[in-house]
């Protein structure tokens, strides 16, 4: 008798190895997860360090057309700057003084640039403190600092 | 439209006759002209005309009053002076340096309204030597046109103006040599400048007798008119 019958132990051991297989599943589950939320960090890290690294790339261009002693006076925007700029940005500085404000579109107009060229030498303006930028819907209007 | 910017490195070399002559002569020449006195630490147009104004190119560049408000007729051309009183002269004395680039988008804005309104030259006076002013009155024109006198030459002075200013301005510069007396010296300011002489205007004692009065108007056939006619003419054939 019994042996082609279950026994106590038998049951408590199916019991106790679905128990583990449900175990192993939360864990591989928990695992999936972690691994999601690695992958968005990561991510998030190297969206970071992205405009670090464009942010130093300006840094760099600024160093290289301006002296240390300029970068002082650059807060202070009057006629000299004319003289210290390169012939390109100096071009897009003179048409964005003829307007209260203007678009990028607005100043390639006059300049006969491109309008993403213009939107490149507007933005350095703002990031060298010579112009300042607002946004106001989908368009973004520059400014003389 | 062109706007002749006209300058010197040293005061007293005739930039307003200068000015003033070119003015009318272009308009003779059937060109619808403008000139500006951007002086503001010397303004003499106003005593040379012998004119009035209620409005002043003081309060078009720091004030934003529209540029017809300042325009006085003369002689078929129209003029807007600089505020001679000393009041003024300290308030724009006492501007902060930042003040200036407002003030030469104004003027470009002005310049902008008279292109529209259908002028062909603008002819700015400007104060002399090194100044925001200047800087100003020269980034906002096409032509310079250098006066020197032939009796008083600062070489060195004028080479580094030009370098500092007009060079990296990239500005199209004409050396126009006045009160000449001998006419060796030329070709020596133009090797030592490398700039053209665009005219050479004649010495003339007759000049400060007609303060009040457009000279080349009043003497058509006088060597120094005839000087600044064909001046005139030079500049018109340069397009």
């Amino acid at each position: 008798m019994g042996e082609d019958h279950l026994g106590v132990n038998d049951v408590r051991d199916e019991y106790n190895l679905r128990k583990l297989i449900e175990l192993n599943n939360r864990i591989v589950n928990l695992l999936v997860d972690i691994h999601k939320k690695v992958e968005e960090i990561s991510e998030l890290v190297e969206a970071e360090f992205k405009t670090l690294n464009m942010q130093m790339e300006t840094i760099n261009e600024i160093k290289e057309l301006f002296s240390k002693d300029e970068m002082n006076t650059l807060k202070e925007l009057d006629p000299t700057v004319l003289l210290s700029l390169p012939d390109y940005l100096r071009k897009t500085l003179m048409e964005l003084s003829k307007h209260e404000e203007a678009t990028a579109e607005t100043v390639s107009r006059n300049t006969g640039r491109s309008r993403a060229i213009e939107s490149l030498y507007l933005n350095q303006l703002c990031r060298m403190g010579l112009a300042r930028k607002k946004r106001v819907g989908k368009r973004v209007y520059f400014s003389l600092r | 439209m062109k706007t002749l910017a006209i300058h010197s490195y040293k005061g007293g070399t005739g930039k307003t006759f200068l000015a003033i002559n070119l003015a009318a002569q272009l308009v003779e020449l059937g060109k619808e002209t403008v000139l500006l006195e951007l002086d503001f630490d010397a303004p003499s147009l106003k005593t040379t005309l012998g004119i009035e104004a209620e409005k002043w190119t003081n309060d078009v560049l720091i004030r934003g009053v529209n540029i017809e408000e300042a325009l006085v007729s003369i002689n078929n051309f129209k003029v807007a002076l600089s505020n001679p009183s000393i009041e003024e002269i300290n308030k724009v004395a006492s501007l902060r340096k930042t003040e200036y680039m407002r003030v030469l988008g104004r003027l470009l804005r002005a310049l902008k309204k008279l292109e529209r309104e259908g002028i062909d030259y603008v002819i700015i006076d400007t104060s002399p030597g090194v100044s925001l002013m200047t800087i100003n009155s020269i980034a906002a024109s096409d032509v310079v046109l250098l006066v020197m006198r032939e009796d008083d030459i600062d070489i060195s002075g004028t080479k580094n103006m030009i370098e500092g200013i007009y060079d990296v301005l990239g500005k199209e510069v004409y050396i126009v040599l006045n009160r000449v007396l001998r006419k060796e010296n030329k070709e020596k300011i133009e090797r030592e400048l490398n700039i053209e002489v665009i005219s050479e205007i004649r010495c003339s004692c007759d000049v400060p007798l007609w303060k009040g009065k457009i000279f080349s108007i009043e003497n058509r056939d006088h060597p120094v008119s005839v000087g600044i006619r064909e001046l005139s003419e030079k500049l018109i054939s340069l397009g």
